[in-house]
């Protein structure tokens, strides 16, 4: 007789055998379901907890105990002044793992990883796409999220003519708000029934009765996640659920979307959405009515915990007042503490801005600062106040961070217990500048100390109460401007996500840049650190300070630079490299290559980080930690940009800030590559034109501008980033090898002979990429969407005539290493390859013309061909939705 | 007009805030108590789940007034409220004898916390209409204040919520008394 193990009945395989009885015993969907009610003259109760008592909330509603504590988070503060209007709450339980007790604040991580340089430079990559919480706090549990619905009703035969009651579920899944409707029906019956505890096990068993592994491995899976968030574009994200299409089960690696999961519960897809249906569940007490109801999960993943609030309406204001104070917090000792409080408006909205604010720092996946306690309460209730302060103290010499959601202005007098207190209702925000206690042990940095011992007197001199902030001027950081404009525009949540990603991946590059000019002091904090004391704008998004992202992120800024210096008027960007434009860019093809080839997650993430590769000319050879945008007209900013002669002449189709900024740009960076021609690229007019235009040290004149070897060897990075050679490739001697015979001879030969041998090889490597994006499901339906119609065209010829090289390559190797006089002479060229040479030809012939006028106007003749290229399709946007 | 004229009346003789604190049992009438002051209307159908604040305007003193629930888990929560205050209006079912002792310790407790020590303290013995309810000298003499207070401003008045009995006397008297201790 065979016994399986726990382990192995536990698993996959063996939850494939379970029964359903079984099934709904684990309790995989939710793992509590509790009851409350206000007693008339005990206050707030637990009434009922199923399947067994919560662990550390096991006390009788008559001791004065956590299970008090617990119905006072779930009857909330003047619930009783809205009869008949059900309301919610959420709160958050952690799981000690040594008493196996849950706790209403997180597990203190007795053993925190110590910050030092080697481990903290930069995150770590995910071992497996599919593990999202991989880096949630360790060997933690995942916090248990109970969301509570709580409503008053009339009562004649109550003794004070309402009754109140609530019930909350306790569920591991982030996107607990699927459950409310459900809960909220539930409720309603159940307060109608006499607290029929039959009620609330009938609703339990029916949430556990469906097998939601489907939806849960779709929303675990980060990389994906991450992708689909960042697409934001109607047509695309139709194109990808559309049933009819077989890019859902591509991307889910299915063969076949299911129609019912392992019990046979019906599943259904509508847009991006899985609906579960309780077709197996038969209620006892439930009306048959409640297995209609169906779940509805979004497999997007937005926020890390799922809200439906509009950021329109709260979080863009309260941000566009807190960033501004964050930036007046101490440098290095950066710690804030938040209350926010509304009596106004509902409980569910408050509940779920906090959830929203901890979204932005990402506090349920990733630290959002090493060794840093940071406490998220979505409503606390006053009788938690003391366990705040003792959670505050005894923590009281790290960094803290905390957000708390609160619906009575008597919080406002503990001023203990904040730094920021922001009044929702009013839209006010005060500050305190009061050290830290934790300030005391944390100045153990002699550089902390040097620059905190002064302001802090300052401000020990106030701190006794507290006080509004003086007025402006105050700098305005690229955050606080976009939100200006975004507040103005009125976009949806989606969108201001997308332009936070693009912001955070400019600061990124900006600080790398601060950190490699030298021009920032070094520190023992890691990039991520670094980035949220420089920038102290509140939001971050971790995925961009993994190792491959960052090393991909400045090779996209790298190549983005030199596509602008050889095909418009871009600045060469030549310092600290030994390459010249033209190889930097087949190298940083052939690094985008070599990382989409390692493994399906890393194509994800390119896709990612090429959606939100953002405008970097706002940089404009500036440090984003030190510029002021308050005067910065960004419309007319950008208006210039479109006007310029660079990439950002190609489209200029959109009309807002906001919709200029979170533009798609990545396509065009790919696909310009293949514009490349070595004819054009070393003609003799045209280096005449550049090596008078030619700046650099030494006999940079005699030589073509774009040509241009730098005689400074550093690395790309600096400061001690640069002591593990982070981000530097080891470039083959395949893409140098032709280096030092530009130095030599007749330059104009010898580039032309160096063209002539790096610009096929950069459209090969170009071409490899394109076809790797377009392997992937996503990538396919952009090329198709969103690519310009006429790179398309060019694309197309290439690969046919690179596949027609190829087919010649098999039987005439070593004749295709000679170089090639004219690459169009030894062509076997295609119908339509002829087609695009015809128009290529027809081009160059205006170029004499175009070329004088260009030259007049301080442009070079090659834009002359993009201009065409933009002007044959002007009508097309890449980010039309 | 007639808003206008107020605000000048205040600026001429003088505007003053202060925060009252309101405590009790439960089901001892703050709320309506609250609400008959602020709107003149009785407003409850449901006990006072935490709390109630409401901003009642009284000659020239403008009154923000903190009504919080009595319950017995709410209770060790009233220090929370102290701070602050200016006055404290301590309301005592008048008709529940049998709860008149759990009041009496309640008050004590308050009023012995050292946050508490410099507030006037009013004593509103509600639910006078009542049959058997006792009366204001009663109250007074079963809360022994005489004997206990000898350094806070106090007073036992008699109220009915529903009519508004004895509430603006009450606020007339902590008016009149806390000239010297109101906060700005």
């Amino acid at each position: 007789m065979f016994s399986h193990s726990h382990a192995i009945r536990s698993g996959l395989s063996g939850r494939l055998r379970q029964s359903h009885e079984e099934h709904i015993d684990h309790r995989y969907n939710a793992q509590y379901i509790i009851s409350a009610e206000f007693n008339n003259k005990v206050g707030p109760i637990i009434k009922h907890q199923y399947p067994t008592p919560i662990p550390g909330f096991k006390g009788r509603p008559n001791s004065k105990t956590g299970a008090v504590n617990l119905a006072s988070l779930m009857i909330p503060n003047s619930i009783e002044s809205k009869l008949g209007c059900a309301d919610f709450t959420i709160f958050i339980l952690y799981k000690d793992k040594y008493t196996r007790n849950y706790q209403i604040f997180p597990v203190s991580e007795s053993s925190a990883p110590s910050n030092t340089r080697a481990n903290l430079t930069i995150l770590e990559e995910e071992e497996h796409s599919e593990s999202r919480n991989s880096k949630l706090l360790d060997a933690k549990e995942p916090p248990l999220f109970f969301l509570n619905v709580v409503n008053t009703l009339k009562d004649d035969s109550n003794d004070r003519g309402a009754i109140i009651r609530a019930i909350a579920l306790g569920t591991t899944v982030r996107n607990f708000l699927i459950f409310k409707p459900l809960l909220a029906m539930t409720l309603d019956l159940y307060m109608r029934s006499n607290d029929n505890i039959l009620l609330l096990v009938d609703c339990f068993n029916m949430i556990n009765s469906l097998d939601l592994s489907l939806a849960k491995r779709v929303m675990s899976n980060s990389s994906l996640q991450t992708l689909l968030s960042s697409i934001n574009d109607e047509s695309v994200i139709s194109e990808i659920f559309n049933p009819a299409s077989h890019n859902l089960p591509h991307l889910l690696h299915l063969n076949t979307l299911p129609k019912t999961d392992n019990f046979g519960n019906n599943i259904s897809f509508k847009r991006h959405l899985i609906e579960y249906q309780f077709t197996k569940f038969k209620p006892k007490l439930l009306p048959p009515a409640f297995s209609r109801i169906s779940l509805q999960i979004d497999m997007i993943n937005y926020d890390p915990v799922k809200v439906n609030i509009n950021y329109n309406d709260h979080v863009l204001k309260f941000l566009s007042k807190f960033i501004l104070k964050l930036d007046k917090l101490l440098g290095l000792q950066f710690s804030w503490r938040l209350l926010v409080n509304s009596t106004k408006l509902s409980k569910d909205t408050l509940s779920q801005f906090i959830m929203t604010l901890s979204n932005f720092i990402k506090h349920f996946d990733f630290h959002y600062f090493e060794n840093a306690q940071v406490v998220i309460f979505p409503y606390m209730d006053i009788s938690f106040i003391d366990a705040l302060k003792e959670q505050l103290i005894a923590h009281g010499t790290r960094r803290t961070f905390t957000i708390v959601g609160v619906s009575n202005p008597i919080f406002e007098w503990q001023k203990d217990v904040w730094d920021f207190y922001y009044d929702m209702d009013k839209e006010d925000l005060q500050c305190r500048h009061l050290a830290p206690p934790s300030l005391a042990t944390l100045s153990n940095n002699s550089q902390e100390s040097m620059k905190g011992s002064k302001i802090k007197n300052i401000f020990s001199k106030r701190a006794s109460s507290a006080m509004l902030l003086s007025e402006p001027p105050q700098r305005y950081g690229l955050t606080s401007k976009m939100i200006t404009y975004l507040v103005r525009e009125q976009h949806d949540n989606e969108t201001i996500l997308n332009v936070f990603k693009r912001i955070n991946i400019l600061q990124l590059l900006s600080l790398l840049k601060d950190l490699e000019n030298g021009s920032r002091r070094e520190s023992e904090l890691s990039l991520k650190d670094e980035y949220v004391v420089t920038y102290r704008d509140f939001i971050i998004f971790p995925e961009f300070f993994e190792y491959g992202a960052l090393k991909l992120i400045r090779c996209l800024d790298q190549l983005e630079q030199d596509l602008n210096f050889i095909l418009f008027d871009g600045k060469e960007s030549s310092q600290g490299y030994e390459l010249n434009a033209l190889e930097r860019v087949f190298a940083s093809l052939k690094q985008i290559n070599k990382f989409m080839g390692s493994s399906t997650a890393n194509i994800d993430k390119f896709i990612n980080i090429g959606l939100n590769f953002p405008l970097t000319s706002v940089r404009n050879g500036e440090s984003l930690s030190t510029k002021d945008f308050n005067e910065v007209d960004l419309e007319a900013f950008f208006d210039d940009f479109k006007v310029s002669n660079s990439m950002e002449s190609l489209y200029s189709h959109h009309k807002g800030v906001v919709d200029y900024f979170a533009m798609k740009r990545f396509l065009r960076l790919l696909f310009l590559p293949l514009v490349l021609d070595s004819a054009i690229e070393s003609s003799a007019d045209f280096m005449d034109y550049f090596d008078s235009q030619a700046t650099g040290p030494g006999d940079a004149g005699l030589y073509p501008k774009r040509l241009f070897h730098s005689e400074i060897n550093s690395s790309p990075m600096s400061s001690w980033y640069n002591e593990s050679s982070l981000f530097q490739d080891n470039f083959t001697d395949e893409t140098r090898s032709k280096t030092i015979s530009s130095r030599n001879g007749d330059s104009s030969r010898d580039s032309f002979s160096e063209c002539d041998y790096i610009v096929p090889r950069i459209k090969r490597a170009s071409i490899a990429v394109i076809r790797k994006l377009q392997k992937h499901p996503l990538g396919k339906i952009l090329i198709k969407h969103k690519l310009n119609p006429m790179f398309k065209s060019i694309y197309d010829t290439l690969e046919e005539d690179f596949a027609a090289k190829r087919k010649s390559h098999n039987e005439k190797r070593s004749s295709l290493m000679r170089p090639q006089s004219s690459v169009r002479d030894s062509m076997n060229v295609s119908p339509s390859r002829m087609e695009l040479l015809k128009d290529l030809t027809a081009i160059s012939q205006q170029q004499e013309n175009i070329k004088l006028k260009a030259a007049t106007e301080g442009r070079p003749a090659r834009a002359s061909i993009l201009d065409t290229l933009n002007r044959l399709t002007s009508d097309f946007n890449e980010t039309a939705s | 007009m007639g808003n206008s004229i107020s605000k000048v009346m205040v600026k001429m003789f003088g505007y003053r805030e202060m925060k009252i604190l309101m405590l009790g049992l439960d089901n001892a009438g703050k709320t309506t108590i609250l609400y008959k002051l602020k709107l003149n209307k009785i407003k409850t159908s449901a006990p006072t789940v935490g709390f109630n604040v409401e901003t009642v305007s009284f000659r020239n003193v403008k009154f923000n007034m903190w009504d919080v629930g009595g319950q017995d888990r709410l209770r060790p929560l009233w220090r929370h409220y102290f701070p602050a205050t200016t006055a404290l209006i301590f309301v005592v079912d008048s008709q529940d004898m049998k709860r008149l002792n759990e009041a009496k310790e309640e008050l004590y407790s308050i009023i012995s916390d050292k946050e508490m020590e410099d507030v006037v303290l009013l004593v509103l013995a509600n639910k006078q209409d009542l049959k058997d309810a006792m009366n204001p000298q009663e109250v007074s003499d079963y809360l022994e204040l005489k004997d206990h207070l000898n350094n806070q401003l106090w007073c036992v008045i008699g109220s009915n919520a529903l009519t508004g009995q004895g509430l603006v006397e009450g606020l007339s008297w902590i008016t009149n008394n806390t000239k010297a201790k109101d906060k700005k």
